[in-house]
């Protein structure tokens, strides 16, 4: 019984030892530039996060303002039906609703609350996405 | 130990990357020693061990270790993980760490242990005994010989419990968490991969012979 017992542990100590494997030479080296590199790109990606959010906060402005203008006038107008249209406020609401259905003309997009309401509908979809990639979709192990 | 890998990694998670080296230094052996068992190409092993290291690192940077959590076993997680998904990048067949082949099933319990021992045992006749001079040393380089050729041939769901448990020195409890599988058959497997090898060797030794030579 004895005997046995020391040859278990002899097979204990010695079973391992076959399995036992060397990574190559440079190995630690080649993981610490990856690991450098990961960092830099997290880095750029940082920046890049930054800079798509200042984009769609500046879009996100830009579509509110137009919105809002465009309210605006149209309250204006019902208002003041029959009354002087040619006054510096009407000119400007005016100049500022001409100057962005010519911006938003650029890019293909006829401005109608329609088409506002898709934006503001992308806007959210695009806010929830960001959001949720940071929180949810986030990898663990 | 536990205690140092903890503080390095909040010393890496502040920004001293080159800390990282020690933790690197500390596991990537033993570490590849396990992917090695799964994927079976060194080149396929190292890509799928740095790739372990970099999960490891970002996890580390976005918090995602906890404290709690041993530290060698969160990291065998996500080395078993990432081989076993190189494993399934580069073959048309699933890792299966729960079931023996189907042929497997026509042998005895344990005995898919021996199939590709046995197999391969005629290489074994070529055991250059000449320059061990003594019939000691001989013997013992048989043995030696005879438990490396044993632990090359036992299947997969078997060496990398056997890899978990003594080069990577991780519990039964461990083991059955990271590979998702029973208690019981973490144990069993253990103790079957062993009983078969005392049985090859006092198959080719009496126990007194053996015993006079590991002794």
């Amino acid at each position: 019984m004895d005997n046995l017992s020391n040859i278990d542990r002899f097979i204990d100590e010695n079973i391992g030892k076959p399995m036992f494997e060397k990574t190559s030479g440079d190995f630690t080296d080649k993981m610490i530039r990856e690991i450098e590199l990961a960092k830099e790109f997290q880095r750029e990606d940082k920046r890049t996060f930054r800079f798509v959010n200042f984009a769609i906060a500046g879009f996100a402005a830009l579509i509110l303002t137009v919105g809002a203008v465009i309210i605006w006038i149209s309250s204006k107008n019902i208002d003041e039906q029959g009354i002087d249209t040619e006054g510096t406020g009407f000119a400007i609401s005016q100049f500022i609703g001409n100057l962005n259905t010519k911006i938003f003309g650029i890019f293909g997009v006829s401005l109608t609350p329609e088409a506002l309401l898709y934006f503001i509908g992308i806007l959210v979809f695009v806010f929830i996405f960001s959001v949720a990639d940071k929180f949810l979709f986030r990898r663990s192990y | 130990m536990q205690d140092s890998d903890i503080e390095i990694l909040n010393r890496v998670k502040k920004g001293e990357i080159n800390l990282f080296r020690e933790i690197v230094e500390k596991y990537k052996d033993r570490s590849f020693s396990l992917t090695l068992r799964i994927l079976k190409n060194r080149n396929e092993a190292e890509d799928s061990l740095q790739e372990s290291f970099l999960r490891l690192y970002k996890a580390i940077i976005a918090g995602g270790f906890e404290e709690k959590a041993k530290f060698s076993t969160y990291f065998y997680t996500i080395v078993y993980n990432t081989a076993i998904e190189h494993y399934r990048k580069y073959n048309s067949k699933n890792f299966n760490i729960t079931s023996i082949e189907i042929n497997d099933s026509f042998y005895k319990d344990g005995d898919e242990l021996y199939k590709n021992y046995y197999e391969s045992r005629i290489d074994e006749a070529l055991i250059d005994t000449a320059e061990h001079g003594t019939e000691r040393n001989s013997a013992i380089a048989e043995i030696k010989s005879i438990i490396e050729k044993y632990v090359s041939c036992v299947p997969e769901h078997y060496s990398v419990i056997l890899n978990m448990f003594y080069i990577n020195e991780l519990s039964y409890d461990e083991i059955s968490k990271i590979l998702k599988i029973p208690l019981g058959t973490v144990k069993n497997r253990i103790f079957r991969a062993k009983e078969k090898l005392k049985e090859i060797l006092l198959r080719e030794f009496s126990a007194r012979e053996l015993l006079e030579y590991i002794n």
